[in-house]
């Protein structure tokens, strides 16, 4: 099998993933107690009977279930998911001006999860049981144990408000990459960032603690390689390998965490929107946004299994 | 032309179970491209010795004592002009000092007299200049010991001597940078399973062409030539094609003879093969022997082959060293060792090989386990699996002595035949049973203890 | 060794030069009928102690995970004695539990707000004059509460769950592990958000969101360990002695897989408790005013901004403790119980 059928096939498996998480999503309204129409009218509204079968009319909600969902799929393709209940918008657009900040926060808090992580955990498995191996696993642990929100608000209280080196407001009005946004940026992103490089690092440790112990190694070193050769080249390189997966899974945690440092920050990202959207009872809203991220990580997933293949020959495709 | 010479090795592993003495006073020689086997069931210490040599031992293991010289002059002088700063040249200490005087030193430091010449047989308050007088021990005898640091003589990482022309590297000395040299350069290895040895990421090529650019100062595609030519040489059909697949598209037998390459990729001196044919099937053994063998002694390449397989050791070695529990029991040279095994070890190995069309009921094998290394049973430590054995053997350890003289093991004597049983220092009271018969071309029947 | 096969090739067989080889005379069976020496008769004893022993001398042996253990019998005491428990039966209060080892009381307020520590409240007080102090001893049992019986709650549903699809397979394992892939690919704190979105607030609600999220690590875990111990032999045996499926399940199978899954659990009260606290510092958790440590925190931000420190220090210290005491006992366990990596615990030596 080539490459590109091993893609295809891998593609085609993430087909039924994918349905069932437009299902999941969808039957969000009708799971909830009480008549489905409840939830498309505005808090505190209080509608005419006119104006109750034309909502009902409108998002179908007389035609039997599987046909609102084929209906409400068709619109989902295209990311069409209607007006916003509390807010004058349109729901795809009040989350694709969004997007930017979170995906940059992601990104920037991923990167410095994956350059602290990974080095430390190859510095704590080589040095195995000394002292610099204890301090980063006491460390790890401290970074694994403490909240996300608790540590942005200290960071908050140290940088912000008693140093003043950075404002407790994020600038509005400006673009993605404004320098001013990049440096509001750097606190939430390490706040994220921390607890995921925790994680990554012990993964990594441990994994390359099962590397060194192969006969691999013992080889390289036979071969007259110098220590550095041998850790960088063979055994880190192997362990890499078992880390790409569970980088994956840092992507679900760091959306977890996006949410939660977001409301932190007050940054607008789409975690945030999906909150007040949740306190609003806003489920357009809420439905797209989940729907999205059920369907990055399906992605993520998708990538990292494919960059899993890249990276070890032994898989067959 | 001696290439190794191992003294009185000791390698230990610290773990929670307590102090394992994994070797436990080993010594032997090897000759420039000899073939010399080390045999003994798992657990005996023949890899530990091995990767000793190659000082591939890790926390918590550590060699605590004795002295590992590899003594080709060609190679040591390549190492004094490589590290300039680590040569100890024996003729100028001989000129500075006096051996009275550093064996007093020695004594002053706390040492004892038979600290400093075991096998002497030197009473406690044996004097510096007594000992000297005795043991005729010279400057370079104490270079050659673990002592010559203790007593500044030479420094704890002066590990090329020379002695007029002379010259050997102390490996138990070497520092990090020599020893990568060394490694693969010098003394290579071949691993026991080629499927686990094999990095699985990297092509078996890539594997390969990396020892040589270690070792050798040639340009990239010379390396690969030389890559491709010494995979064609250990039998790999269309070695250029296959220079660029990964292990998993390797058979068993092919990935050892990929291992087999890099090991000889840098021409080294010493081959270290530990259990080369373990992981294969026997029709592969044969083929990796022969293959073996026929490549190191084209290139004169000495070998150490480990393995728990006398057949083995029969077909490819000249001299054998059987290792029991940490310590050598039986060494000879390999005919000897066949026709006129004289350690119950040794034989109770040979009489537990299957033959076809064995005549015997049942086979003979060695009954119960080695022990293990924390606490090795007093006396002989074969004792407990013996069938000879006596209240004698529980009380006294048999030193290693030539199986005709009763005389002392020497090392250096290569021809010797020697065992560590009471039966050859005249403590045995009974005799050992055994009889070993050669049939076929010859009917002559060999007895076991013919020198009591 | 024998010498007859290797003769095809002189060059090898070294030895094939005086024939066959036969040894006689050496008897095994000696050894095992003769008297044992003197000096072997002392000292054989050691009956190896079973497994669970050894585990717990391990654990015992492990500094950090007997401080972690202390830490929590030190939070479960403060949870049990912060504040009387009263239990109500028919119409009736009993007072359980009578001691009172917080200072103030957590549902009234007492002074003005915002006030920083003191003698009189240590951690100083909120916004609502509340004692911080007393508010983190309280929150403890609602922490605590949350923790572990939403953690028994998923063992309890995915154990059973994972067991079943993995014994039987076939369409059964199918249908629960797409589920499983299905809700995989929801964050495990989004979900939560979700499904409390649709349930509203509330102790029991915030339970069931994190059960719901929580069961799929534990049926995907007891799932791959019990393919993996199925064609064992005791599994076999039982099988063939004709023991019904679910006492095969039951007895056999899930006992010799249960060791991963206890660390896990161990170490999921941390994350749970973690959770939990995000969802009460959104506002999503408990109702307002309640003292658990997520949900004080959930005006920290209006509180650090304006230089209250003390109100997110303290229950934020509470969680971060708490939790890492979890982890501490989580590795402990697993350490104890798959100890396959103590050799080389000593200084590296890696050259
Ligand atoms: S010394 Fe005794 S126990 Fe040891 S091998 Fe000889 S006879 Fe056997």
């Amino acid at each position: 099998m080539s490459l590109r059928q091993y893609v295809t096939k891998r593609l085609l498996l993430t087909v039924p993933i994918l349905l069932g998480v437009t299902v999941i999503t969808f039957l969000m309204t009708h799971l909830q107690p009480g008549d489905p129409v409840d939830v498309l009218i505005p808090l505190g509204a209080n509608p005419s009977e006119e104006a109750i079968r034309q909502l009902r009319r409108q998002y179908h909600l007389n035609e039997p279930l599987y046909v609102q969902y084929f209906l409400w799929l068709k619109d989902a393709m295209v990311f069409d998911f209607g007006v916003s209940i509390q807010r004058d918008s349109l729901v795809s657009e009040a989350i694709l001006t969004r997007l930017p900040y979170t995906l940059l926060l992601g990104v920037f808090a991923l990167f410095i999860a994956v350059a602290i992580g990974v080095p430390a955990g190859i510095i704590a498995a080589v040095r195995k049981g000394d002292k610099v191996d204890e301090v980063s696993r006491i460390a790890a642990l401290l970074g694994i144990a403490t909240p996300n929100f608790w540590l942005g608000l200290i960071l908050i209280f140290i940088f912000g408000v008693q140093l003043g080196w950075i404002s407790t407001i994020p600038p509005s009005d400006v673009s993605v990459l404004d320098p001013a946004l990049l440096t509001y940026m750097i606190l939430p992103a390490v706040t994220l960032g921390t607890a995921s490089s925790a994680l990554l690092m012990r993964i990594m440790r441990s994994s390359m603690i099962e590397e060194l112990n192969k006969e691999y190694v013992r080889m390289a070193r036979a071969k007259g390689l110098a220590a550095r050769t041998v850790i960088v080249k063979h055994v880190a390189r192997n362990s890499l390998i078992s880390v790409v997966t569970v980088a994956a899974l840092q992507i679900a945690f760091i959306v977890d965490g996006a949410v939660v440092i977001e409301q932190v920050f007050s940054m607008r990202g789409v975690g945030r929107l999906i909150l007040q959207a949740i306190l609003q009872r806003d489920f357009p809203i809420i439905q797209a946004g989940v729907l999205m991220i059920g369907v990055v990580i399906v992605f993520a997933n998708l990538a990292a299994d494919i960059i899993y293949s890249f990276l070890d020959p032994r898989i067959r495709y | 032309m001696s290439l190794l010479e191992v003294d009185d090795l000791r390698t230990r592993f610290y773990t929670e179970e307590g102090v394992v003495k994994a070797v436990d006073g080993l010594s032997y020689r090897i000759d420039d491209g000899e073939k010399f086997g080390i045999v003994g069931e798992s657990g005996a210490g023949k890899s530990v010795a091995s990767a000793s040599l190659m000082r591939l031992i890790d926390s918590p293991g550590r060699i605590v004592g004795g002295s590992i010289r590899f003594t080709k002059p060609e190679t040591a002088e390549t190492f004094a002009s490589a590290f300039p700063d680590h040569v100890v040249d024996v003729e100028e200490l001989r000129a500075d000092h006096d051996p009275v005087d550093l064996v007093d030193r020695l004594l002053t430091s706390g040492l004892s007299p038979a600290d400093i010449a075991p096998d002497a047989g030197l009473s406690q308050g044996a004097t510096a200049s007594s000992i000297v007088a005795e043991t005729g021990l010279t400057v370079r005898d104490l270079v050659d010991s673990r002592h010559a640091a203790d007593v500044g003589l030479v420094d704890e990482n002066d590990f090329v001597v020379r002695d007029g022309n002379d010259r050997y590297i102390e490996v138990t000395r070497a520092t990090d940078q020599a020893l990568r040299r060394l490694r693969g350069g010098h003394i290579s290895m071949i691993f026991q399973d080629p499927q686990t040895a094999l990095n699985p990421v990297y092509t078996v090529g890539e594997q390969i062409s990396e020892a040589i650019r270690t070792h050798l100062d040639l340009s990239e595609s010379a390396v690969k030539e030389r890559a491709i030519e010494i995979l064609g040489q250990v039998g790999i059909p269309d070695p250029a094609e296959r220079y660029s697949d990964y292990p998993h598209e390797f058979s068993g037998g092919m990935q050892q003879r990929a291992v087999i390459a890099i090991a000889l990729s840098c021409d080294p001196d010493l081959v270290i093969a530990d259990e080369p044919t373990t992981a294969l099937d026997v029709t592969i053994e044969a083929q990796i022997l022969d293959l073996l063998d026929d490549l190191t002694t084209g290139r004169e390449m000495a070998i150490q082959l480990i393995t728990h397989d006398l057949g083995v050791v029969a077909e490819v070695c000249d001299r054998v060293a059987v290792m029991y529990a940490g310590k050598p029991v039986e060494v000879a040279p390999v005919e000897e060792l066949y026709y006129d095994p004289k350690h119950p070890y040794t034989v109770g190995l040979m009489s537990s090989i299957p033959r076809i069309g064995d005549d015997r009921p049942r086979l003979d094998t060695i009954p119960g386990t080695m022990p293990d290394l924390v606490e090795t049973p007093p006396g002989c430590s074969f004792h407990p699996r013996c069938p000879y054995a006596e209240e004698a053997c529980t009380r006294k350890e048999p030193p290693l002595v030539d199986t005709g003289t009763g005389e002392a093991y020497d090392p250096d004597a290569l021809e010797g035949h020697t065992a560590s049983c009471l039966a050859y220092t005249g403590d045995l009271a009974g005799r050992l049973g055994f009889d070993v018969r050669v049939t076929e071309e010859s009917d002559a029947a060999v007895t076991g203890e013919e020198n009591e | 060794m024998s010498t007859e096969d290797t003769t095809s090739d002189g060059a090898r067989a070294r030895t094939s030069r005086r024939g066959r080889i036969r040894v006689t005379g050496f008897d095994s069976a000696a050894v095992r009928d003769r008297e044992t020496f003197s000096a072997d008769r002392t000292g054989i004893s050691g009956a190896a102690a079973n497994r669970r022993t050894k585990a717990w001398n391990r654990f015992k042996q492990n500094r950090s995970a007997i401080i972690g253990l202390a830490i929590l019998a030190f939070m479960v005491f403060i949870a049990v004695f912060a504040r009387p428990i009263q239990v109500s039966l028919l119409g009736e209060g009993f007072v359980i539990q009578p001691f009172q080892l917080a200072p103030h009381n957590t549902d009234t307020n007492l002074v003005a707000g915002n006030q920083p520590p003191s003698a009189e409240h240590p951690f100083g007080t909120s916004d609502l004059g509340r004692d911080i102090m007393s508010q983190v001893m309280v929150g403890a049992r609602f922490s605590l509460a949350i923790g572990v019986i939403a953690v028994g709650l998923a063992v309890g549903i995915g154990v059973p769950l994972g067991a079943i699809a993995g014994y039987y397979g076939g369409w059964v394992d199918e249908a629960v592990m797409r589920l499983v892939d299905i809700l995989y690919a929801f964050p495990f704190l989004v979900l939560a958000i979700v499904i409390i979105a649709i349930l509203g607030q509330g102790f029991w609600n915030m339970i069931a969101a994190l059960v719901i999220v929580g069961w799929i690590g534990y049926a995907r875990l007891i799932r791959g360990e019990i393919l993996s111990v199925k064609e064992n032999e005791y599994v076999m045996a039982a099988k063939a002695l004709g023991a019904r499926d679910r006492s095969i399940i039951f007895r056999h199978i899930v006992p010799n897989a249960i060791a991963p899954v206890i660390v896990q659990a161990t170490l999921a009260v941390g994350t749970i408790v973690l959770a939990a606290a995000a969802l009460g510092f959104l506002g999503l958790g408990l109702q307002p005013g309640t003292p658990e440590w997520g949900t004080i925190l959930s005006e920290g931000r209006e509180a650090v901004i304006r230089g209250y420190w003390w109100v997110t220090t303290f229950p934020g210290l509470a969680i971060v403790v708490f939790v890492l005491a979890v982890n501490l006992v989580g590795d402990g366990i697993r350490d104890a119980l798959d100890p396959q990596d103590e050799v080389g615990e000593q200084e590296g030596g890696f050259r």
